[in-house]
């Protein structure tokens, strides 16, 4: 059991964390006020989170300008997207044996 | 920090955020096919009043027709996104939604207003091409929120539509072809990837 337990991500072990990969994993690139719309939560809280992610390089972050606003745009790397399906793995694993 | 210790919990999460995230839920293939049907109706009746029945003025006829046909195929493509949304338990009106109204109103609006200057000006038969050029350019722009295949769609309405411009006399061939089978094929293929 333990080893099962080992094979946990514990950076998407949070709610929001995991949100964002989710739609990442299924997105393309998605634009900050999309992303925070679909969570709602606060700027502040999704901004934090981002951050962990983007430290762990499981997702890319690009500035643009669309007119003169920026918008910023998050995309899942390639790393974020075999963290995720480990982790994804992994959480099917321990349903599995803990019927 | 909230944390799932409940890996079901969590799946299910993952789940309802690949769900709701998905560019693919505000579009439904029905909707497509379902206004391709409703175009070639349209081009029927169009046909048949222009070449068959010999009226006079078609004028009046013609833009009954464009103003029924836009009303079916616009009640279908309301009606099947509502029920796609249902059936997913997501909401139909959504920033997604907004963003695809926003980028498909604007050039059809130029397009429309377009449309009725050159009617003004006496060029009835570029009419079709032009709608079916300006719809193109609407699809390409709207398709960043939508499915990639939009974007091929939007090309070929347009080529489609300068085809119409360049032979006027035949515009309501291309018109059909465009507005009715490419929905109808379109339509089909979004069903079978997206919706089965």
């Amino acid at each position: 059991m333990k080893t099962i337990i080992g094979d946990l991500d514990k950076v998407l072990e949070s709610r929001i964390r995991l949100a964002v990969m989710s739609i990442l994993a299924v997105n393309d690139v998605m634009e900050y006020p999309a992303l925070k719309d679909l969570l709602d939560i606060t700027d502040g809280n999704l901004a934090s989170h981002i951050a962990v992610l983007e430290r762990r390089k499981y997702v890319s972050v690009r500035k643009r300008f669309i007119g003169r606003k920026p918008v910023t745009m998050y995309s899942i790397t390639h790393t974020g997207r075999r963290a995720f399906t480990m982790h994804v793995d992994a959480l099917e694993k321990l349903i599995r044996h803990s019927r | 920090m909230e944390t799932i210790h409940d890996p079901a919990e969590a799946l299910a999460d993952i789940r309802t955020m690949m769900a709701r995230s998905s560019k693919f839920l505000s579009l439904s293939g029905l909707a497509g096919i379902s206004a391709g049907i409703t175009a070639l109706i349209g081009a029927a009746a169009a046909y048949w009043e222009l070449y068959a029945s010999n009226s006079p003025d078609p004028t009046l006829f013609m833009l009954l027709d464009a103003i029924g046909v836009l009303f079916c195929a616009v009640a279908c493509a309301v009606f099947f996104t509502r029920r796609m949304a249902r059936n997913l338990g997501i909401p139909a009106w959504s920033n997604t939604t907004k963003y695809i109204l926003d980028s498909l109103l604007v050039p059809l609006c130029a397009g429309g207003i377009f449309c009725l200057l050159l009617w003004n000006g006496g060029y009835a038969l570029l009419i079709g091409g032009v709608t079916l050029l300006f719809y193109g350019v609407a699809l390409i722009n709207t398709s960043k929120f939508i499915a990639p295949e939009v974007r091929y769609f939007g090309f070929l309405e347009m080529v489609l539509g300068l085809f119409a411009i360049a032979a006027p006399a035949n515009w309501l061939i291309f018109w059909a072809f465009g507005f009715g089978a490419a929905h109808i094929v379109y339509g089909s293929v979004v069903f079978a990837k997206y919706e089965k």
